[in-house]
Formats: structure tokens, C-alpha cells, sequence
């Protein structure tokens, strides 16, 4: 009788202490809310540059916005190791797919800007391989990517749900030919990025305290 | 042997400890983790951490590999096959007295 005790105290600590771990390596989601957030500012600006025929600021916009959203993303990254946080081998995974998400989207990003700068000036594009306007499409299909492998990697079928609404948006968005696809993108960002981040966030933050 | 029957003493020493079985756990949770993570998650002293990470690593449950970050020392820890081994067969024994 008293060995089942001491038994069932000594699997319930074990249970603690895997649990507690688990919540200090969990990731907030804090960086999907915070990147999209970004992401929708500068879409808008470029959507209200496109109705005003203005595009003399929307370059510069996007520099301060991706310049703000990697070095939060550094701070981040300095703020995880200065506290000695671990990262499983799933979680070395993921990090790894976003970073290489995100680099190749601000590439997309600056090359489509570069490229629409020269396109409004009417000015020879240095490229004809890419259009500005599949900014938007190509951003979705590779956030599309990331989304789904994160969820297969967490075995969490909500995040792969994810993962088609922007492949699916992605396609939409091909398929417009005004500006209309950047308030359509930055709806997609929202309804895919933003409000499913705030969510895992919400749901952080109560494990955090226990509840 | 049946649950009602079953001898305590039969246990892990290595694992049996508080300290230790809390270190393992903390190791089963993350793969690596570095001296700090695990004072933090263990509670306990520099020195009681460290009597207790060498035991472990003296049994070959856990190795230990220096490293430097920004130029200061840093020692990760991890689990081997027969740290995990013998953790799951820790778990089984108890479960096993709890009749599960």
C-alpha cells in the first residue's frame, strides 16, 4: 500500500516536471503575430500607393518594416539563448524552415519591390523573370509550405489546415490583375497568420499560469 | 511477482533520487539542455547539480560536451540510449506496482 503511494507521488512528479519543461520550450507564437503584423502595414501602404499613383514612400516603408521584424527576430533569438532555453530536435526543425521561409520571402519581397519601382517609372526592368504583382501569390505559396510542414512536425492538424487556406489564397490572388490583391493578402494574413498566432498565444500564456 | 508484492528495493538506484530522477526528466523533455536550464528546472544548488549530473554521467545515462558561447563556457547535457532505456524501465516498474 505504501509502495503504491510512493509510486504514484514518484510518476506524478516525473508528470510535473516533463510538463513544466515542455512550457518553458514552447514557443508563444508571439513572432507569427508580430511578423504578420508587418506584413499588413506594409501591404497597405502598398495598396494605398497603387489607388494614389504615389509610390515614392512604399519602398522605404518596407525597409523600416523588415528591418523592425528582423531585429525582433534577433532579439528573439538573443533572448532564447541568454536564458539557456533548449530546443528539441522538432523545434530545431521548425526554426530552421522559418528562418529560410523568411529570408526567401524579403528576397521575393525586395527583388518584386526593385522590379514594381522600375515598372511604375516606366523604366526597363532589370529582370524579366519575375512580375512585381506575384509578390503576393509566391509569399502565400512558400508561407503555405512552412505552415504545412509546421503542423506536420507538431501534429497539429489546425496549423496544416493552414497551410491550404494560403495555397489556395495564393492562387486566388494569381489570378487578379489589380491592387486589389493586397488587401486580399492582407486579409489572408490576418484570417492565416495573425489571428491563429494571438490564438497559440492566448493558449501560451494560460499554460504558463497553470490554468 | 505481483503488484501487492512488489519490492521497492528493485528500482534504479542511479534513477531513484529526486534530484536525479528530476534531472532525467528534464533531459527526456528537451533531448540537450545546458547547466543553467536544468539548475533552473531542478532547483537546485551549482554544486548539489553538479554531484548529481556526474553520478548520472558515471552510470553512462547522460554525456556531457563542452562547448563556448560568446566566449564563455558552456556544458550541454544529454541522455544516451541507456539513460532512456533505463528511464523507461523506471516508469514501467512503476506503473507496473500501480497495476497499470
Amino acid at each position: 500500500m505504501e509502495n503504491k503511494a510512493k509510486a504514484e507521488l514518484e510518476l506524478e512528479f516525473i508528470s510535473s516536471i516533463i510538463r513544466d519543461t515542455r512550457k518553458k520550450i514552447d514557443d508563444s507564437g508571439l513572432s507569427g503575430a508580430v511578423w504578420g503584423s508587418l506584413v499588413v502595414i506594409g501591404v497597405m501602404v502598398n495598396y494605398i500607393s497603387g489607388l494614389t499613383h504615389n509610390w515614392s514612400y512604399a519602398l522605404y516603408v518596407w525597409g523600416v518594416l523588415l528591418a523592425a521584424g528582423w531585429i525582433y527576430s534577433f532579439l528573439k533569438f538573443r533572448n532564447t539563448r541568454k536564458n539557456s532555453i533548449p530546443e528539441t530536435f522538432g523545434l530545431k526543425i521548425q526554426n530552421a524552415l522559418w528562418r529560410a521561409s523568411g529570408i526567401a520571402m524579403t528576397l521575393i519581397g525586395i527583388v518584386c519591390s526593385v522590379q514594381f519601382k522600375r515598372e511604375v517609372s516606366d523604366m526597363v526592368p532589370y529582370s524579366y523573370i519575375i512580375n512585381s504583382m506575384a509578390i503576393a501569390p509566391l509569399i502565400s505559396f512558400i508561407l503555405g509550405t512552412a505552415y504545412y510542414v509546421t503542423g506536420y512536425i507538431n501534429d497539429c492538424k489546425y496549423t496544416t489546415r493552414l497551410a491550404y487556406g494560403w495555397w489556395t489564397g495564393g492562387v486566388i490572388i494569381f489570378y487578379m490583375k489589380s491592387y486589389n490583391t493586397f488587401p486580399v493578402f492582407a486579409l489572408m494574413t490576418i484570417l492565416f497568420q495573425i489571428v491563429p498566432a494571438l490564438r497559440y498565444y492566448k493558449r501560451s500564456k494560460m499554460n504558463s499560469a497553470g490554468k | 511477482m505481483t503488484s501487492s508484492e512488489f519490492d521497492y528495493t528493485l528500482l534504479d538506484d542511479i534513477i531513484h533520487s529526486r534530484i536525479r530522477l528530476a534531472i532525467i526528466s528534464v533531459l527526456i523533455s528537451v533531448e540537450e539542455a545546458d547547466f543553467n536550464f536544468l539548475k533552473q528546472n531542478v532547483n537546485a544548488t551549482d554544486g548539489n547539480l553538479s554531484i548529481h549530473l556526474k553520478k548520472i554521467e558515471e552510470a553512462g545515462y547522460l554525456t556531457a560536451e563542452k562547448t563556448f558561447i560568446d566566449r564563455k563556457p558552456n556544458t550541454k547535457y544529454r541522455l544516451t540510449e541507456a539513460g532512456r532505456e533505463a528511464f523507461e524501465k523506471y516508469v514501467e516498474r512503476l506503473e507496473k506496482m500501480l497495476g497499470r
